[in-house]
């Protein structure tokens, strides 16, 4: 029950996750804020971070109430509610979430329009998605380095109620690629802005 | 305050900024004045470290604004053209936001959000959606924006643009308010804007400073002579033979009124000679009727023209 709710989260980021992250810089760059950022003594690794922040802190609270429903089907749980695993759960919707907000967030960076960044952001979790399904029944020694790259594999164990460092790490290390290429877009605005 | 030697910015092939110098001193306002895409905007991001320049070297308070872009972004607040708001806060949480991000310490936030607030007449509508707020407002909020965090140098790209007559008043005030305790860049298109505003004015086009001078001897030194209004009833060719005998006149410009025997004219004299009474009594004995005759000095707008377009010809 525990696999099959974390598993209707991760096809809710699908749609929820390109939502969240399409105006982080786009809209700041078509309103002109962007400009007052960059003119400001701020850093570009501050900006990158406080949004990633941001995002991650809306995340959590949008995440939140969900918990509700694991507190009342706690109460009627027979045998008793398997808290850990629900823990590990949340843990890996939380990781994924933060990959997902690394990647948005550098695709909305690329551009003006929050439309394009959203419509962008939509299709690339959707060949993320695509892969993860077309590389499940995979065998052969390509499938296992796909396997390994989908970033819906990793999240699996997670709703298993294990924690797999492997994935830890995968999930760390993609969410900062993701704010690593924003603050390299952040940083070439710098120099040919037109 | 602010030292700019050979500024240039490129784009590709194109000059936006070709090689300008110019000084502030500490408290004056300065007006940058020139024709849409003369490359006031350019200059302005180049002093904010928003854009990096091609060549030359532009401080602030001694700090290169490219080397020492920290420092230089702690000591200016800009207004870009289109002011950098967030329509969904309040004008107080916006203000408090700007200022935390410019660096101004926690126990002086409350205050200094609360003095730009004042100085910009905002503090009626400090609860207000900045999304609400009329165009005027806005742009107090964006130039409030600019100020709170008491920085050293002010930069105005374009402060009335936008604005109705008494709004653009009041943003005028305001600015000059500013002035002593801030260094103030300000461009604008608006020639009297300069003219009621600044001390010194750099005039720009196509990316070159076409002049630089104070506000008084700008005016005073390019209008080289006195210029004349007349309004005449009579012939029109016998008027300018009159005028042509009249020694120290360098220009002659006559419009005939059509379907009316009325010439009005433009004369303009030599510079420091004053050849009123000589015209008048030219055209009067010259059996000529002079209606109107009047003196008039060269506005900044007569001056920016000819400057501006003196450039094109070369």
């Amino acid at each position: 029950m525990i696999r099959n709710f974390t598993g209707v989260i991760a096809t809710l980021l699908l749609f929820l996750m390109p939502m969240l992250t399409m105006g982080t810089y786009a809209e700041e760059r078509k309103r002109g804020t962007m400009e007052m950022l960059m003119t400001s003594p701020l850093t570009e690794l501050q900006i990158v971070l406080g949004k990633f922040l941001a995002l991650l802190t809306l995340f959590a609270m949008m995440l939140a109430p969900t918990l509700i429903y694991h507190l009342v089907m706690s109460r009627y749980s027979e045998p008793a509610m398997p808290w850990r695993i629900v823990w590990t759960g949340y843990l890996g919707v939380f990781l994924l979430g933060g990959v997902l907000l690394a990647l948005g967030s550098f695709i909305s960076s690329l551009t003006e329009s929050q439309i394009v960044a959203g419509v962008v952001t939509f299709v690339v979790f959707l060949l993320l998605w695509v892969l993860d399904m077309s590389v499940r029944s995979a065998g052969s020694t390509t499938g296992e380095i796909f396997k390994y790259l989908s970033i819906l594999q990793h999240y699996d164990t997670f709703a298993q109620g294990v924690i797999d460092t492997s994935s830890v790490v995968f999930y760390l290390s993609a969410a900062a690629l993701g704010l690593f290429l924003t603050h390299r877009t952040l940083e070439s605005m710098r120099w040919r802005r037109a | 305050m602010i030292e700019v030697e050979h500024l240039t910015k490129s784009y590709g092939q194109a000059r936006a900024v070709n090689d300008i110098s110019f000084k502030v001193e500490k408290g004056e306002i300065l007006g940058f004045l020139g024709p849409n895409g003369a490359g006031k905007t350019t200059t302005m991001r180049i002093l904010t470290g928003y854009l990096p320049a091609t060549g030359g070297t532009a401080r602030i308070a001694g700090f290169d604004v490219f080397e020492q872009s920290m420092e230089v972004r702690k000591r200016i607040g800009y207004l870009p053209e289109t002011p950098p708001l967030y329509p969904e806060m309040t004008v107080e949480s916006y203000l408090t936001f700007v200022a935390r991000i410019k660096g101004v310490a926690a126990q002086n936030i409350a205050g200094r959000v609360e003095e730009s607030m004042k100085l910009t007449n905002l503090n009626d509508r400090r609860k207000e959606l900045i999304k609400r707020l009329s165009r005027g407002y806005k742009q107090r909020v964006g130039i409030a924006q600019a100020i709170v965090h008491n920085p050293d140098v002010v930069i105005l790209d374009e402060p009335t643009v936008g604005l109705d007559p008494n709004q653009i008043k009041e943003v005028r005030n305001l600015i000059k308010g500013l002035s002593g305790e801030h260094t103030i860049i300000l461009s604008t298109h608006i020639l009297p804007e300069v003219e009621m505003t600044c001390d010194r004015v750099v005039i720009i086009n196509k990316g070159k400073i076409a002049a630089i001078d104070t506000t008084e001897n700008l005016t005073s030194q390019l209008k080289g002579g006195e210029r004349v209004q007349i309004q005449v009833r009579g012939n029109a060719d016998a008027l300018r033979s009159k005028l042509e005998s009249i020694e120290g006149l360098i220009r002659i410009d006559l419009e005939p009124q059509e379907g009316t025997d009325l010439i009005q004219g433009s004369i303009e004299s030599e510079e420091g000679k004053d050849l009123r009474a000589q015209i008048a009594s030219g055209i009067v004995h010259g059996g000529l009727d002079l209606l109107e005759i009047r003196a008039v000095g060269l506005s900044l707008e007569d001056i920016f023209m000819q400057l501006t377009t003196e450039e094109k010809a070369a």
